[in-house]
């Protein structure tokens, strides 16, 4: 079952009790400076709102109430399914079902220098081994917070489909995680092997097809800001056209097309 | 100039140019996002909604034209809980990538299979003429047929 590389020891930041949604968060940070994104001070103006600090972290996800898992990805998704194999290696060492998993796009801060674009072929390369060892740090810890409610061993608990289950009871992860306010974090499990992973490597539908068929706005060109104006470029009507000349008017005289 | 027209059921008045095309009051006035803009030229389609129930590039239509019309975008075409049977069948055979061309692609087959109930690669081929930068083209045509398909066991059920 163990792999055979040794897991990197990362600092991970833990979050709990988090707004309304959240009941247990975990966070990394992945990049280094100066790509790296301030997500969690970020997050603070994301409704429902978070608590606590701003920590730096950009690489998370959390149980929410309704044994869901939200996944806020740095990375962008254009297209190219990264959405959906962020989903298939979280699911696969945290023993949820990729259907269970909801990607969303990350905010980015104003004024971060992203060095780090979506491309390159480098997302899943990239987050493969943070997630998985979050993904795996996460389970153990729902495991052993199940254990104390349960009363029995963590090592006798088994976990599927985002349940623990041991000793004849079975409760969700957000039942097990729900209300703890003080964790520890274990030392970074054993990673599984690769040709045991059920989501990976195997052939699982897009897990953003929902808000893309119903229009939902995930468009960069779909955020409104406060205040924002409209612009769209006129551009020529002729092969050859020259510019004459330009006038500045107010923008609410400027309406017409 | 006040122009007052009915958007995906409700009833709405919106004070503009009427010149204005319909996209840009749909999206930056009455705030719904789902209604893309790919070109502003009726060219590739992003911009497609339904008026009076046929589909029209809502980029080069002005307002003033919507004045007591029916509209529908996508927001309008079906929940989470009762898709339309165009976004089910969209679902069923992933179709989308980015996802940026699909609503007005989604317009465009809703308008189609009420017309045309069986459309076949031939009427697919001259009707439904957007333009996908992902090239999904493949698997829409798949769940055009697959949309016709529901949308008349969907019809039966109803009577
Ligand atoms: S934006 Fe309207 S057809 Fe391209
Ligand atoms: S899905 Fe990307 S443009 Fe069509």
């Amino acid at each position: 079952m163990s792999n055979s590389k040794s897991v990197s020891r990362r600092k991970f930041l833990v979050r709990a009790g988090i707004g309304t949604l959240g009941v247990l968060a975990l966070g990394t940070v992945v990049f280094r400076n100066p790509a790296r994104r301030k997500i969690y001070e970020l997050a603070e103006t994301i409704v429902p709102p978070y608590s606590g600090t701003g920590t730096e972290a950009n690489l998370w996800f959390e149980i929410t109430k309704d044994n869901q898992v939200t996944l806020y990805s740095p990375k962008v998704e254009m297209g190219q399914g990264l959405f959906t194999g962020l989903a298939q290696i979280v699911a696969d060492e945290l023993d949820v079902d990729v259907t269970q998993i909801q990607v969303i796009a990350a905010a980015t801060a104003t004024g971060i220098i992203d060095g780090l674009s979506t491309g390159g072929s480098i997302s899943v390369a990239s987050l493969w081994q943070p997630l998985r060892e979050m993904a795996a740090t996460m389970r153990e810890m729902v495991k052993s917070e199940a254990a104390k409610k349960m009363g029995v061993e963590a090592s006798s608990l088994t976990t599927s489909n985002g349940i623990v289950s041991g000793g004849g009871k079975s409760m969700t992860y957000a039942e097990a995680v729900a209300d703890v306010t003080k964790w520890k974090l274990p030392k970074t499990p054993a990673l599984r092997s690769i040709k045991n992973y059920n989501f990976v490597g195997k052939p699982v539908k897009r897990v953003d097809l929902v808000p893309k068929v119903l229009g939902d706005p995930i468009f960069g060109m779909d955020a409104e800001m406060p205040d924002m104006l409209h612009a769209c470029i006129v551009r020529k009507e002729h092969i050859g056209a020259t510019l004459k000349a330009w006038m500045l008017v107010k923008q609410n005289k400027c309406q017409a097309w | 100039m006040k122009i007052s027209f009915n958007i995906n059921g409700q009833p709405q008045t919106v004070d503009v140019d009427g010149n204005t095309p319909l996209l840009w009051v749909v999206r930056d006035v009455l705030h719904l996002k789902g209604t893309k803009f790919g070109c502003g030229k009726a060219a590739c389609g992003a911009c497609t909604l339904h008026v009076e129930g046929e589909a029209v590039r809502s980029c080069s239509y002005s307002v003033k034209f919507a004045e007591g019309k029916r509209v529908t975008t996508i927001e309008g075409l079906g929940t989470k809980e009762n898709l339309h049977p165009v976004q089910q069948a969209w679902i069923e055979e992933v179709v989308p990538q980015c996802g940026y061309c699909q609503p007005g692609f989604m317009m465009a087959t809703a308008a189609l299979i009420e017309k045309v109930p069986n459309p076949t690669d031939e009427d697919i081929d001259n009707n439904i003429v957007n333009i996908c930068r992902c090239a999904t083209y493949y698997r829409m045509r798949k769940a055009i047929h697959r949309a016709a398909e529901l949308n008349q066991s969907s019809k039966q059920i109803d009577q």
